[in-house]
């Protein structure tokens, strides 16, 4: 049996996290563990070893990219992939490198459909498997 | 009383010594010359009031010194003289004017007695005469009063100064303010080059000392001036300058100018009684060119003042329009926190619903479809508030415009075609490049196109042409039109289609905010877009894009826009 993907979701909106778990986990290939604040996010990070985080950016106390940065710097998460998800940007606002510049793989908009939320996730997974491949 | 002048011709000694003899002296001046030239030259000299001459002369003869003097002066009568009489010289003498025609020998009281007559007829006629002077003075005075434009209105005065003094040139000189000189505010019978180049200071020469002391100036004769019959301004021997004297202002600079008057038809000299004529018109001359000067003022201050209200018009929508912005912009920020997640949520609850529920055939698939359909279109809107915010924030980069443009044709070519619109590009082989933002700019000619396609739902043409700025513009700006053979805009509609929230289309169907960002989106860019339409025949939009780099320094064809690859769709 193949390992499920251990998705770590870190954003401010219980009930958005919620339907996020319940719709990931329904499709089988992933568990989702859930972190309403970034510092307890990177604390979660550090422990679980998650395969893939999902980063809010506009949360209170601590901020997405803060976050980032925080996990970037911390040799146990910043091999970790980080998609960030978030309500405030357009669907291809931001360019690659400025996702890079802030430690991230991808940007999404909410809202975003279960479909394409699994196929981001999968495709940055294999990105980051061929990355590890060539190094 | 004014003695009654007359003149005798008569190449006889002894004719001429009987009629100065028989005249009154207290009543009458009368001189006399042997030949015609030397009557006509005394006439052109002095102004007489009657001419009795000899028909028969040798040279010239009396018939053509009456045609002479009835050319040039038709108030002035003339009594025929003659010993050989025939009927064909008195009717001929008579139609040309000759008041009597009497035979040699004739008896004195005849004489006297015609003189008489003569004189009597002509001081009516002369009063006739001046009736009408005034007259027309008065009918002037009229439309003088009622003219507004300055250069009209000296031409006028004028022209009616040269009509009550029968003069053939004349000039109305203004004294300009700054520098006191005299300059020609209208002319008649004067060369362009003696227009133009005339500046005379006051004091200086006759035009100048009237402007100077403000008293006209009557020149019979050139000998009484030096230098005026050398001047390359006039050639006669009689001049009149009157002052135009300003109502209003101080008396120290109360001249605002002169009216010259020379070159009297008659030849003769000007008159007293014509220089208090000119001075009346010129009272009523001076009222009317300053009101004319008033009004222009007034004019001009009306136009600045309109024009300071446009502009603070144009400022305020502008601040308004900013403000908008502004609000927009963070309406938009906080309206995106707070619906895409709960939006969010409902989409992931929706989905997992229908994961669960529909398969036991315990939910609607069409209900659960129709709430995925609202969240689009709920989304859609945050996306258009957001995307209203954003055009505030420009990365520039080369874009070659004809590249950009397939872009856009490319996403909407598959729409074209489902509602039979043809899209025809007319191109130029340039490779035009600008300095702008190519995501932005993607977006205001997607919205441009998309609007178009819109405008023909039963299909139609879209035509997108890019093209080089001509003539002055030539390599400053690119010049985008997207036209299209749709519904067209109504006349009262237009001057708003570029306002935030304002649409036409059904609730639900647009935000109204597609053709702000466009508008917004080329405001950044420093670009202005243009819109003509008719209704029934279709839109057009120009957009007029410059060039922010000279084009050499800009890489051909060379765009490096990013593509939508770094994100999901």
């Amino acid at each position: 049996m193949i390992r499920k993907k251990k998705i770590l979701l870190i954003d401010d909106e219980e009930d958005f996290c919620f339907m996020v778990r319940q719709n990931l986990e329904q499709a089988g290939e992933f568990e989702v563990i859930i972190a309403n604040r970034g510092e307890e996010g990177i604390n979660l990070a550090r422990e679980q070893k998650p395969d893939l985080i999902l980063l809010d950016i506009v949360m209170p106390k601590m901020m997405g990219d803060d976050v980032a940065a925080a996990l970037i710097s911390d040799p146990k998460t910043k091999n970790i992939p980080l998609v960030f998800l978030t309500a405030q940007v357009l669907e291809g606002e931001i360019g690659v490198e400025s996702i890079k510049e802030i430690g991230g793989h991808l940007f999404i908009a909410k809202p975003v459909n279960t479909e394409k939320l699994i196929s981001a996730i999968k495709t940055v997974l294999r990105e980051k498997i061929n990355e590890t491949k060539i190094s | 009383m004014e003695k009654d002048r007359i003149l005798v011709v008569d190449d006889e000694e002894i004719i001429r010594q009987l009629l100065v003899r028989t005249f009154d002296k207290d009543r009458y001046h009368v001189e006399a010359v042997g030949d015609a030239e030397a009557a006509l030259k005394r006439i052109k000299g002095d102004s007489f009031n009657l001419l009795i001459t000899d028909l028969k002369m040798p040279k010239v003869s009396g018939m053509d010194v009456l045609r002479e003097i009835k050319s040039v002066n038709p108030y002035m009568e003339v009594i025929i003289i003659t010993g050989y009489p025939t009927i064909e010289s008195a009717v001929e003498a008579v139609k040309i004017g000759a008041f009597d025609f009497i035979c040699k020998p004739f008896d004195l009281e005849q004489m006297k007695t015609a003189v008489t007559r003569c004189l009597k007829k002509q001081k009516f006629s002369i009063n006739h005469v001046k009736l009408g002077e005034l007259t027309a003075l008065f009918e002037i005075s009229k439309t003088v009063s009622i003219s507004t434009d300055i250069k009209s209105l000296l031409a006028r005065i004028l022209d009616s100064a040269l009509e009550i003094v029968k003069a053939r040139k004349g000039s109305i000189l203004l004294c300009d303010e700054n520098t006191r000189e005299l300059t020609v505010g209208a002319a008649r019978g004067l060369s362009a080059e003696v227009i133009n180049n005339t500046r005379i200071p006051l004091g200086e020469g006759i035009a100048g000392r009237v402007a100077k002391e403000g008293k006209p100036i009557l020149v019979s004769g050139a000998e009484q001036v030096p230098g005026l019959r050398n001047s390359s301004r006039y050639e006669t021997n009689s001049f009149l300058s009157i002052p135009l004297v300003s109502k209003y202002l101080d008396s120290q600079e109360n001249i605002l100018g002169v009216i010259n008057m020379t070159d009297k038809i008659s030849q003769e000299s000007f008159t007293e009684r014509e220089k208090t004529l000119l001075s009346v018109l010129a009272g009523q001359a001076a009222v009317a060119i300053e009101n004319a000067n008033i009004y222009t003022q007034l004019q001009s201050k009306i136009l600045t003042l309109g024009q300071t209200i446009d502009q603070l018009n144009q400022t305020q929508n502008q601040l308004i329009q900013s403000e908008k912005m502004a609000a927009v912009g963070q309406l938009a920020f906080g309206i995106a926190h707070e619906i895409r997640n709960p939006l969010g949520i409902i989409l992931g609850g929706v989905e997992f619903l229908e994961k669960n529920l529909v398969k036991k055939g315990g939910i609607n698939k069409e209900a659960v479809e129709k709430i995925k359909q609202s969240v689009d279109r709920a989304n859609n809107i945050i996306v258009d508030l957001l995307k209203f915010s954003r055009t505030s924030e420009l990365e520039r980069q080369s874009v070659n415009i004809r590249a950009l443009m397939e872009d856009v044709t490319s996403l909407i070519e598959n729409q074209a075609y489902l509602k039979d619109v043809r899209i025809v590009k007319n191109y130029t082989d340039n490779a035009l490049s600008v300095l702008a933002d190519p995501n932005l700019l993607r977006q205001a000619f997607f919205n441009l196109c998309i609007n178009a396609i819109d405008s023909m739902p039963k299909g139609g043409g879209l035509r997108l042409n890019i093209y080089s700025g001509q003539g002055a513009q030539a390599n400053k700006e690119v010049i985008i039109e997207i036209a299209d053979t749709g519904k067209g805009i109504p006349k009262d509609i237009l001057p708003r289609i570029f306002e935030p929230f304002f649409t036409t289309k059904e609730p639900g169907k647009g935000t109204g905010l597609g053709l702000s960002i466009v508008h917004l989106i080329l405001e950044r860019h420093k670009a202005t877009i243009a819109v003509e339409s008719a209704v029934g025949k279709g839109t057009k939009f120009t957009i007029r894009l410059p060039f922010s780099l000279p084009v050499d320094l800009l890489s051909e064809g060379g765009r490096d826009d990013k593509k939508k690859e770094d994100t999901l769709n």
